[in-house]
């Protein structure tokens, strides 16, 4: 299953869906968040960080973050678990959708996801089946892809021309165009090689090559215009050469050989596809008995490594051309040099599977361990693969097995992502502590002191505006006048009061001796007393302004520290409930704990997995160059027994002639 | 008579590749068994998504209690007449995060994402926000402007949005802070 699952992305997503999707999304206008945590886990999915986005929306979910986009941010998480290979998750989110409170093209969307599911699981009767439901409100966007999957089962089933029928109504420039064409060229080969090995009648290698032809073009014209997939800058160009092989192959079957040489030369020799082409130029070129021409390519594919089965048939082909050509010496040395390199490789795979068995999986073939989580859908054939084992790089580059080590390197990446936790969760209870502390000092400290100063401000602010309000009642002025104007005159009216009392102690006469003195000094005091009074009617207003200003100032800070005072009370207010959440970090380190366990437990079963995923390969590997070289001991044998008999026949001859010559 | 069959074997050993070539394009494997590898990983997934949740927003009441948070996203409309390479965020003249972008983040802010790009604690009043946006303005020239805010921190939580638009008629970014209630 996982191999069905990881081969579906590749092959649906990565074929199809990614590509398209990723291209439509770049056309697209941006779209404002109303919500920031949906508009958050937008911001990771839009970088392909599928299990960040995917952890933002579990948390906007849970803060009910995700009002008003109606339908998308359930079809998001669906599309966003399939990209991060959850499919049953992504199936569950779907089915959601057809609960019969969304919309009839959201509803389509959901049917069209869940036939993909099921055609990725090969459970091609439930994706037909979900397919049906489809009605005709399905989006724009998805009106290619779903065509192209509807073609694709058709195919399973051989309805060639329902799965033609489906390509037709694909639009000229989605880039689905060229892989479904390929597809049904695909089809059509394999049911041409399934006839031909049942001893049956069959023409199908030339609708194969019509197909493979169409695609290749298709897809050379999708690369000229510039268009990139999720694969890469050279996604259409593999594409092609991957049709131009296919559609060589099919001319050769079909007895076509100059029309195969001619697909043949076209693949890229920098490709992917380059050997397996070259094996087919050489065998196109022996069955015209144009065996010379064969060994250029096939001298060529000898230098390469053998873990590609075309270099091992090269090995072998190179020989018997030069028995075709008579060369039998050099064929015999080429075959025994051919199973001396089938022998060498041999020894390679034995070693590398001993190797496979006592080494870590991830360390042989990962070197970055910091990546974080791999892009499901789009990484396989990026994956960084251990330099020092280039035998296994080569050998294990397909798909399945990628997908099998993506797979261990996510459950790595989910541990690196434990423990990172588990070392903030240590620090949650000091957190909570200090927290719990700060709170304690505010309670005992900063409020209590706050309550005093409020008091003691309250109390200024009491007694000043008492004064103020006696001051005005009583018109007193001189109350407002600067201290030491006050003081003076206070002092001036005490002074003339005092000398007035003298005067009319002494009798009140103003001649009597010494009184013109008092007299003088009582009047200059009166005079200093009025004018402190005049200047203090003056200035009345304006001190009484002062005052008032002053107090409004009082009444702001008391406003301010009332303020503060309530915030802290709110703060008081609200319960640290300690206990609760000591009992949240216990319970979430103990989730830790557990988690990384089953964790570690999935690494280990993963790690044997891809093990003997990666020995079956080797194995495979192994038998096909014990094949090789069992065919190259025959040969040789077959060449010595053909010498033998000549130099026995040669032998009679030359005694013959001898018996002639002799006396 | 044998060199006739050998051509045969090696003509089917290529036919065999060559149903390798077909198949690599349209086959998926027919492996239809029980509980695998792939299941369990997937559970695992699952379980660290949901466990990720719990944990972040236990970290988020712990460390940044809402009478005390403030949380400061960035987004982008359209930002066609902006070009962004980084932003330097201060709160009350204190630097508290300076940001540079790679190529992908901006595409994803271009296409709707929101970034969080600031979680911290303030304490309840005034405070000012400011944010240096530096990056390629119109006409691909070298762009640096900065936007300023005063918001009042409450009881609860304060939530910013720094936002850079297209003004059609300027021709120019508008940077704006929103806030959110």
């Amino acid at each position: 299953m996982a191999s069905v699952l990881r081969q579906l992305a590749v092959l649906v997503c990565a074929l199809s869906c990614a590509a398209l999707s990723a291209a439509a999304d770049k056309k697209d206008p941006p779209s404002a968040a109303n919500a920031l945590g949906y508009g958050v886990m937008l911001y990771e999915y839009f970088q392909r960080n599928h299990f960040e986005a995917l952890r933002e929306y579990s948390i906007a979910e849970k803060r009910q973050e995700l009002y008003g986009h109606g339908s998308y941010p359930k079809l998001l998480e669906g599309g966003i678990s399939l990209a991060f290979g959850m499919d049953r998750k992504a199936e569950s989110v779907f089915d959601e959708l057809l609960n019969g409170s969304y919309s009839e093209g959201v509803q389509n969307q959901a049917w069209f996801y869940l036939g993909k599911i099921a055609y990725q699981r090969s459970n091609y009767e439930r994706s037909r089946e979900v397919l049906g439901e489809i009605g005709p409100a399905l989006p724009n966007k998805l009106q290619n892809e779903y065509r192209s999957l509807v073609s694709q089962l058709a195919l399973r089933y051989e309805d060639f021309n329902h799965a033609e029928a489906a390509f037709e109504r694909i639009e000229a420039n989605s880039p689905f165009k060229p892989y479904t064409t390929f597809n049904i060229g695909a089809a059509y080969q394999k049911r041409f090689i399934r006839s031909r090995y049942a001893g049956a009648e069959n023409n199908d290698w030339y609708p194969a090559t019509l197909k493979l032809d169409e695609a290749a073009e298709l897809a050379l014209r999708f690369d000229r215009a510039g268009a990139t997939g999720e694969q890469g800058d050279d996604e259409f160009k593999s594409l092609a050469d991957r049709a131009l092989l296919a559609a060589g192959y099919a001319l050769l079957q079909g007895e076509r050989y100059d029309a195969a040489i001619d697909r043949f030369k076209r693949v890229r020799l920098q490709g992917p596809y380059a050997a397996q082409a070259m094996l087919g130029y050489g065998w196109a070129e022996v069955e015209q008995e144009r065996f010379t021409e064969a060994l250029t390519p096939w001298e060529h594919l000898i230098d390469q490594s053998l873990i590609s089965p075309a270099v091992q048939e090269a090995y072998v082909g190179i020989p018997y051309v030069y028995e075709k050509l008579g060369a039998k010496s050099k064929a015999l040395s080429g075959f025994e040099f051919a199973a001396d390199k089938y022998q060498q490789e041999l020894r390679s795979i034995e070693n590398a599977v001993q190797n496979l068995r006592s080494a870590n999986m991830i360390d042989l073939f990962v070197v970055e361990q910091d990546q974080g989580f791999v892009d499901w859908v789009a990484a396989h054939d990026n994956l960084v693969l251990n330099p020092q084992s280039p035998y296994l790089t080569e050998l294990l580059a397909g798909h399945e097995f990628q997908a099998a080590l993506t797979d261990l390197r996510d459950l790595y990446a989910l541990q690196q992502n434990l423990e990172s936790w588990q070392r903030k969760v240590a620090t949650f209870q000091f957190a909570l502590e200090s927290r719990h502390a700060a709170r304690e000092a505010v309670r005992v400290g900063d409020k209590q002191q706050l309550l005093e100063q409020i008091d003691s401000l309250q109390a200024v602010r009491s007694d000043a505006y008492e004064r103020l309000s006696l001051i005005e009642s009583n018109s007193d002025a001189v109350s407002l006048l600067p201290r030491e104007k006050q003081r003076t005159a206070r002092k001036s009216q005490a002074l003339a009061s005092d000398a007035r009392a003298l005067i009319a102690a002494q009798g009140g006469d103003p001649q009597g001796s010494g009184m013109q003195d008092l007299v003088n000094k009582a009047q200059w005091a009166e005079f200093l007393a009025g004018v402190a009074l005049w200047d203090a009617h003056e200035e009345y207003s304006k001190n009484a302004w002062q005052i008032r200003k002053d107090l409004q100032i009082i009444d702001d800070m008391l406003e301010q520290m009332e303020q503060r005072k309530n915030n802290i009370e709110h703060i008081l207010s609200e319960q640290l409930d300690v206990k609760r959440y000591t009992e949240r970090i216990t319970e979430a380190s103990k989730k830790l704990e557990d988690t990384l366990a089953a964790n570690q437990q999935g690494i280990d079963i993963a790690q044997q997995a891809l093990s003997d995923l990666a020995i079956a390969k080797l194995s495979q590997h192994y038998r096909s160059i014990q094949a090789h070289l069992a065919q190259t001991r025959l040969a040789i044998t077959r060449l010595y027994d053909i010498n033998a008999a000549e130099l026995d026949s040669a032998m009679e001859s030359g005694a013959e002639n001898v018996n002639e010559v002799a006396p | 008579m044998k060199i006739a069959r050998q051509n045969n074997t090696l003509l089917a050993s290529t036919l065999i590749l060559l149903l390798g070539i077909v198949y690599a394009v349209t086959a998926v494997a027919q492996d239809q068994s029980g509980p695998s590898v792939s299941d369990n990983v997937q559970d695992l997934k699952q379980r660290v998504i949901e466990l990720n949740r719990d944990l972040f927003i236990l970290e988020e009441e712990l460390l940044f209690p809402a009478n005390t948070q403030v949380a400061v996203f960035l987004s982008m409309d359209v930002g066609e007449f902006f070009q962004l390479d980084a932003v330097n965020l201060k709160i009350d003249g204190k630097e508290v995060s300076n940001y540079l972008y790679t190529e992908k983040q901006v595409d994803a802010l271009f296409r709707g994402g929101i970034q969080r790009l600031h979680i911290g604690n303030v304490r309840s009043g005034e405070h000012e926000i400011t944010a240096f946006f530096t990056g390629r303005g119109p006409q691909g020239r070298d762009y640096r402007r900065a936007v300023s805010h005063t918001f009042t921190k409450g009881g609860d939580i304060k939530y910013l949005e720094l936002q850079i638009r297209d003004s059609i008629q300027l021709h120019q970014p508008a940077l704006t802070v929103k806030e959110w209630q």
